[in-house]
């Protein structure tokens, strides 16, 4: 049964919330106008760029690609059995299939930067913290997407399988492994693409990769280095992407190779994950004891009531609404950028310079990671939460291009072409035959960028652009764990919340 | 063959479903169970393949208890019956030919069933049996290709892959355009002269069912109300089965 919720009424509580949120986080366009030479001259100072840095960068660069791909893999790879122990139509005890769920969902509330800094607790300053890091990250999502989509899946097969005989593991790895199969590999590409850009990051908080060199020059205003390094970075996501399209093609069956082609890519990709692997540095565990980890076990099972109840601007309820307020308008003014420009980027409605223009634009605005807007934006609006919306803002267009974008060329265009056939103009045909067959994509594209804006909120601390990031970095390098056990659980709470109304909207569009 | 005494069933929500069900199939059999939809065909039907547990009565497959068989030895039962599905219930992304030879899961150890090594006796064997069901020329075809007849073709083949004693078809031709319904039929009664396999089948098709089965088993909110060939299904007989709702042929 579909519950019905009048339209005008949801939109005007929305229109509420959105105008709240916007007037909580201090929104200020006349800010950034006044104030937006200071955005052009560093963004002039990035170019020309130091092409002679390019040898310090690529080793860095290096470490990152890494990084991602380790822990994508290994990620993607111990997602599987986690999925199967998740799922529904698997027997199994129905409390231990709660807990793991649960399980899940607490490793999804937090970022893989938090996650990062976690590790270098355990696994000591280096990139081995930070593939560790990047591999519990990609874990928590895949395993929750592969569940669903085992849920999901035709049990018919399964069924009949079962009354063959065969027992419930080898009847579901046949029957409903290769309906998922693809589903699973293009979600593991798809996350792929997107740890390079977190790899990148994870510098900062002492887990390898390019993300320390990044901050310093960022932090001594050598801007031309920055645009050194951001191109090239730029140049391995693109590379990155260009290489997950054409695996993802693969896996979709859209392209067919020959089987020596399909083992030489197999080898290929097995050869690339074992050389990642078997290069990576090895963990520093001399800080790591007994003792450390049941200090910080005793401060999270104690969490900070203080900062729990507290109501003022540093107490647990502030911080997570600015959060929450920072994502809500990050995302809505992503979403109103990112329609037109999808459209732009579309060989369908437009010609393929223009398309191809526009698409690279928006890879190279979104190859750039978002604590690097942050530091960028702080320098021309100054620490907040303002800082925090732009930043937010101009990431989600960068991601929400590339999936409308898909939706645009997966488009069935009969109906535009049967108004193209009856006189009537292009904007009319992309309202009334294009829009109505969108709207499922940018309502769950929408939906899903919220909730990754939640956490990507909380990194955005660390550059001083407000949010609950900042306080929960600075009390786990003070090693205050009972502040980080009750920011933490406030991190949970809110991503827990972000799930459920984000579901009930699923329902209600 | 597969003597069914007694069988009782009844569901929280919809109550008695199956009251006091008794027939005989006999070997080399083809029986048809017919009925309206809600008779509690479907339900039977899940009771006779082990997909559903029976409140009460005895199930018996060649002499050895199914109903209250658990673990290996209700597998040991069940790898001796095949079962047809009206909507197919195949892998649709595999090819014809793995769905097949994914009748052999129970055989196999596990390494080999799960890694999907079934070696190249299954695979002739598969192809054999893809062949004798006239699927020859589409063995690495995926399923999601087929049309509906050869699909139900590729599921008929997965069921004779363990050369069963018995062929449980549930509303086999349902899904399916009156001639390719005929030929799936026409298969079913070729397999089973030619195997010696007995076959029971649920259908909502009265005309098919009388022309192609030896036993006919009338079925009428959960009570069995005829038992008998079919010739002697009367109309009066037709009233009793279908109530007055009409005879859907």
């Amino acid at each position: 049964m579909r519950r019905r919720v009048s339209r005008p009424l949801a939109a005007a509580a929305f229109a509420a919330a959105f105008l709240g949120a916007a007037c909580f986080t201090g929104c200020d366009l006349s800010v950034l106008w006044s104030r937006r030479s200071h955005l052009t001259d560093i963004v002039s100072e990035m170019i020309p760029p130091e092409w002679s840095f390019v040898g310090t960068v690529l080793p860095l660069l290096w470490t990152t690609v890494q990084m991602s791909v380790t822990g994508t893999v290994l990620g993607a790879a111990l997602a599987v059995p986690a999925a199967m122990v998740c799922a529904g139509p698997l027997p199994g005890p129905r409390a231990l299939k709660k807990l793991a769920r649960f399980g899940i969902q607490l490793l999804r509330s937090f970022p893989a930067l938090i996650l990062a800094l976690l590790a270098t607790f355990f696994l000591g300053i280096g990139a081995f913290a930070g593939t560790a890091a990047i591999t519990v990250y990609t874990f928590a999502i895949i395993t929750r997407l592969t569940y669903e989509d085992m849920e999901s899946a035709p049990l018919g097969p399964y069924t009949a399988l079962q009354a063959l005989g065969a027992g419930p593991v080898r009847a579901f790895v046949h029957s409903v492994f290769p309906e998922i199969a693809h589903a699973y590999l293009t979600n593991a590409l798809y996350l792929l693409e997107g740890n390079v850009r977190h790899s990148a990051i994870l510098g900062y908080v002492g887990a390898g990769g390019i993300g320390l060199l990044l901050n310093e020059k960022v932090s001594w205003r050598e801007y031309g280095k920055v645009g050194m390094i951001l191109i090239l970075l730029f140049l391995v996501v693109y590379g990155m992407e260009a290489l997950s399209a054409v695996l993802t093609r693969l896996v979709q069956h859209e392209l067919t190779i020959s089987p020596t082609g399909r083992r030489l890519l197999i080898g290929a990709a097995a050869g690339l994950f074992a050389f990642c692997t078997l290069t990576l540095p090895s963990p520093d565990l001399s800080r790591t004891s007994l003792r450390m980890v049941r200090v910080m076990l005793d401060g999270m099972l104690h969490p900070d009531l203080e900062l729990l109840l507290r109501l003022d601007s540093s107490g647990l309820a502030y911080l997570l609404l600015e959060t929450a307020a920072m994502a809500l308008v990050g995302t809505c003014v992503g979403v109103v950028v990112a329609v037109p420009l999808s459209f732009l980027g579309s060989g369908r409605f437009f010609p393929a310079p223009v398309a191809w223009f526009f698409r690279t634009v928006v890879a190279a605005v979104r190859s750039v990671p978002s604590l690097i807007y942050g530091l960028i934006f702080i320098r021309v609006c100054g620490p907040g939460s303002f800082t925090g919306v732009l930043t937010l803002a101009v990431c989600s267009v960068g991601l929400l291009c590339k999936r409308f974008s898909e939706a645009i060329d997966a488009l069935d265009l009969r109906s535009v072409y049967a108004l193209e056939a009856m006189g009537i103009s292009l904007p009319a045909r992309i309202l009334h035959a294009v829009f109505p067959q969108l709207v499922p994509q940018i309502t769950s594209g929408t939906l899903y960028r919220f909730d990754v804006n939640i956490r990507e909120a909380s990194v955005l601390g660390l550059a001083g652009a407000g949010g609950i990031g900042a306080p929960l970095i600075f009390a786990m390098n003070q090693y205050a764990w009972n502040e980080v056990s009750t920011l933490a659980l406030g991190m949970i709470f809110l991503a827990w919340l972000v799930d459920l109304v984000s579901s009930n909207c699923r329902k209600i569009s | 063959m597969l003597q069914v005494q007694h069988i009782q069933k009844s569901f929280p929500r919809t109550g008695e479903v199956l009251k006091d069900v008794s027939f005989t199939l006999k070997d080399g059999e083809f029986l048809s169970v017919i009925g309206p939809s809600g008779a509690g065909k479907t339900t039977l039907f899940r009771i006779l393949n082990g997909m559903e547990a029976c409140d009460g009565g005895t199930i018996l497959y060649a002499g050895v208890p199914f109903e209250s068989a658990r673990g290996r030895d209700k597998r040991a039962v069940q790898r001796t019956i095949g079962t047809i599905y009206q909507d197919f219930c195949l892998v649709e992304v595999s090819s014809a030919l793995k769905n097949v030879l994914n009748a052999c899961l129970p055989e196999m150890n596990t390494g080999a069933a799960l890694l999907g090594r079934f070696g190249p006796v299954r695979r002739e064997k598969a192809a054999g049996i893809l062949r004798e069901v006239g699927l020859a020329d589409k063995l690495d075809e995926p399923v999601k290709r087929l049309s509906g007849g050869q699909k139900q073709r590729v599921a008929i083949a997965r069921a004779l892959m363990r050369d069963p004693a018995v062929l449980l078809a549930d509303e086999p031709v349902a899904s399916l355009d009156p001639v390719t319904g005929r030929q799936i039929l026409e298969l079913l009664r070729q397999v089973q002269q030619s195997r010696g396999v007995s076959v029971l089948m649920n259908s909502h098709n009265l005309e098919l069912s009388l022309e192609f089965s030896d036993h006919i088993i009338g079925i009428s909110r959960g009570q069995v109300v005829f038992d008998g060939a079919p010739g002697d299904l009367t109309e009066e007989v037709l009233e009793r089965i279908y109530g007055g709702a009409g005879v859907s042929a």
